[in-house]
């Protein structure tokens, strides 16, 4: 078996994120996160691979307190840092602003495939103010295609302010569904507090996943909620364990304590809870089957 | 009372609708389809111990698509097939005119008046994200506008669809707010659907015309029709709930198997169980008929 958290943060503070954005982000929390926190995080929960992402938010970043402070910018390069410094436990996420300079941004996804050896596309539409469906962003879908790599695609609730509500719906990545049918699109955090909207673009598209990162705030009865309903339109077999910088294991082991006491049965088989903390990861991004613990 | 069926689907296979795309609408509920006829829907009402089905064919060939079958558009159940099937069944079977307004709004006009007034249909079905426009689009007008001419209700498509080529954007339940706004008078049935259901609720409770077709429930439980009905309760809109079963001919309860219509009967042990306030008989009998027969002028 293999286990697989394909949702990881790295980020240096203030060097490449302010202070004060971590707090808003994280509710007063703020720290840096490298490369050796992230396999302390991963050895602890027992995980064998991490994704890891940087990010770069700087158009996009303002606060009215810091008027001049836009850098948020954790880069590809300091990813594949990290990652090179932990080589067969972490693996690299492309991060890039696609509406900066698209065509650098097409040139720099291929970099990091060719050089890096990164295993995905991340985009966070909401906080770079566009929608998924922008036609604008096609050649991105266009190279994942060419590149043979997923894509994860932030949805959902985010506590930074200048992150417009308006591009978090799940609803908005239907389009990408219809015409990049190929593309493996994850849904990140399945488009909390859209859930329903969310479940059903996974149900919908074959080629579509779901992960819950950040889920440990909203609890294991949300999470058994949201793995019945996944169940019942028969799209529980493409959820991914992502945790968002820690260990939430649990919370599938309580969902399903949960099932067996409303329904008789446990929502995730054990075919099921493997698959969803790694094998199907482990396919997704080629990963070894055997693991590296 | 009469009991009434406000959802159920005709359609032959391959001669209407293609095997892949009865595949694909099928994929999450076990692959099985098969044509459906009159005599085939007569027996789910007889199944279901209902008296009345509103029938509805469809005319998808403008937006149906699938890579592996290219040239396979040809999504149709003729509104001409629904009348004969009706005319199969007098008393049991009412027609339902299905059309795509943007083929031919003018043509599609003309094809409504000739259904409700030649074919003596009692309502309007439009499918916005499987014809990819908004129901708000303004286009629509004149079709609404005759809707309210001729005095029967729209029955909209909402909520999600294992068909991929549907556009989800227009299945948004919220779109048919500007419609309730723009046309006060205009009747219409909101299908309550996944993933918007409590949206579908407050749409309905909202415009005083507007009423929800149930049968995204016929597959579920009692005890989701009862949060279900007791939201419409809590909005005051409980007289404008009225009874479907898309094609369902039983309820699955668990093990046990029985007509769809029991799963409201069964409301008042989900109710008993958490101590909600009961639902009389009169108002699980005007879901089950008595609203859809005025809504669509059944007299029995």
């Amino acid at each position: 078996m293999v286990t697989v958290d394909c949702h990881l943060h790295l980020g240096l503070m203030p060097e490449q994120v302010p202070e004060w954005w971590l707090r808003e982000q994280f509710e007063g929390w703020a720290e840096s996160v490298d490369g050796d926190d992230i396999v302390e995080v991963l050895d602890a929960a027992g995980i064998d691979f991490g994704l890891v992402q940087g990010g770069d938010i700087r158009r996009t970043t303002f606060d009215p307190r810091y008027p001049d402070d836009h850098h948020v910018y954790t880069p590809n390069d300091y990813t594949a840092a990290e990652c090179a410094r932990h080589a067969g436990r972490l693996y690299g996420v492309i991060c890039l602003d696609p509406l900066r300079d698209p065509q650098a941004g097409i040139l720099e996804m291929e970099r990091c495939v060719t050089e890096f050896d990164f295993r995905l596309l991340k985009l966070i539409p909401t906080y770079h103010h566009y929608s998924p469906d922008d036609h604008r962003l096609d050649p991105f879908y266009e190279k994942c295609l060419e590149l043979d790599i997923p894509i994860m695609i932030h949805t959902g609730w985010t506590r930074t302010i200048n992150a417009p509500m308006e591009y978090q719906r799940p609803v908005q990545l239907d389009r990408v569904g219809r015409d990049f049918r190929e593309l493996k699109v994850i849904v990140a955090h399945l488009g909390h507090p859209w859930v329903d909207e969310g479940i059903a673009v996974v149900a919908k598209h074959p080629n579509f996943y779901g992960e819950l990162a950040g889920w440990a705030a909203h609890g294991p009865e949300a999470v058994y909620r949201a793995l019945r309903k996944l169940k019942d339109y028969g799209a529980i077999g493409r959820m991914l364990y992502g945790s968002d910088n820690g260990d939430t294991q649990a919370l599938y082991h309580e969902a399903n304590r949960i099932a067996l006491a409303l329904d008789g049965e446990p929502v995730l088989t054990d075919r099921e809870m493997a698959d969803l903390l790694g094998n199907t990861a482990a396919r997704l991004f080629r990963l070894p089957a055997g693991g590296a613990l | 009372m009469v009991t009434v069926d406000c959802h159920l689907h005709l359609g032959l296979t391959p001669s209407h609708v293609p095997e892949w795309w009865m595949a694909e609408l099928m994929r999450f509920y076990g692959g099985e389809y098969y044509s459906i006829d009159g005599q085939v829907i007569v027996d789910l009402l007889d199944a279901n111990g209902t008296d009345v089905g509103l029938v509805q064919g469809g005319d998808i060939r403008r937006t149906t698509f699938h890579p592996d079958f290219p040239d396979q558009h040809e999504v149709y159940v003729p509104n001409d097939y629904t009348a004969s099937q009706v005319e199969a069944f007098p008393g049991r079977l009412l027609g339902v005119c299905c059309l795509d307004p943007m083929r031919d709004v003018q043509a599609a006009v003309r094809e409504l008046e000739r259904c409700v007034t030649e074919l003596d249909f009692r309502a309007l079905k439009l499918l916005p994200s499987y014809g990819h426009y908004s129901p708000a689009d303004r286009r629509l007008d004149p079709i609404y506008e005759k809707a309210l001419e001729l005095d029967i209700p729209v029955h909209f498509f909402t909520g999600m669809t294992p068909i991929i080529n549907t556009d989800m954007r227009f299945a948004d339940p919220i779109l048919l707010d500007e419609v309730g706004r723009r046309y006060r008078d205009l009747k219409v049935i909101v299908f309550v659907n996944f993933p918007w259901v409590d949206q579908s609720i407050a749409l309905v409770a909202k415009h005083p015309n507007f009423h929800a077709d149930m049968c995204y429930f016929a597959g579920g439980t009692s005890g989701q029709i009862h949060d279900a009905l007791q939201k419409f309760r809590s909005y005051a809109a409980l007289d404008r709930v009225i009874y479907g079963s898309d094609n369902s001919d039983k309820a699955r309860v668990g093990e046990i198997t029985g007509p769809v219509p029991d799963l409201y009967h069964g409301v008042n042990d989900v109710a008993e169980q958490r101590g909600t306030d009961p639902f009389s008989d009169d108002e699980i009998a005007a879901i089950l008929g008595g609203t859809a027969a005025r809504l669509y002028k059944i007299e029995r």
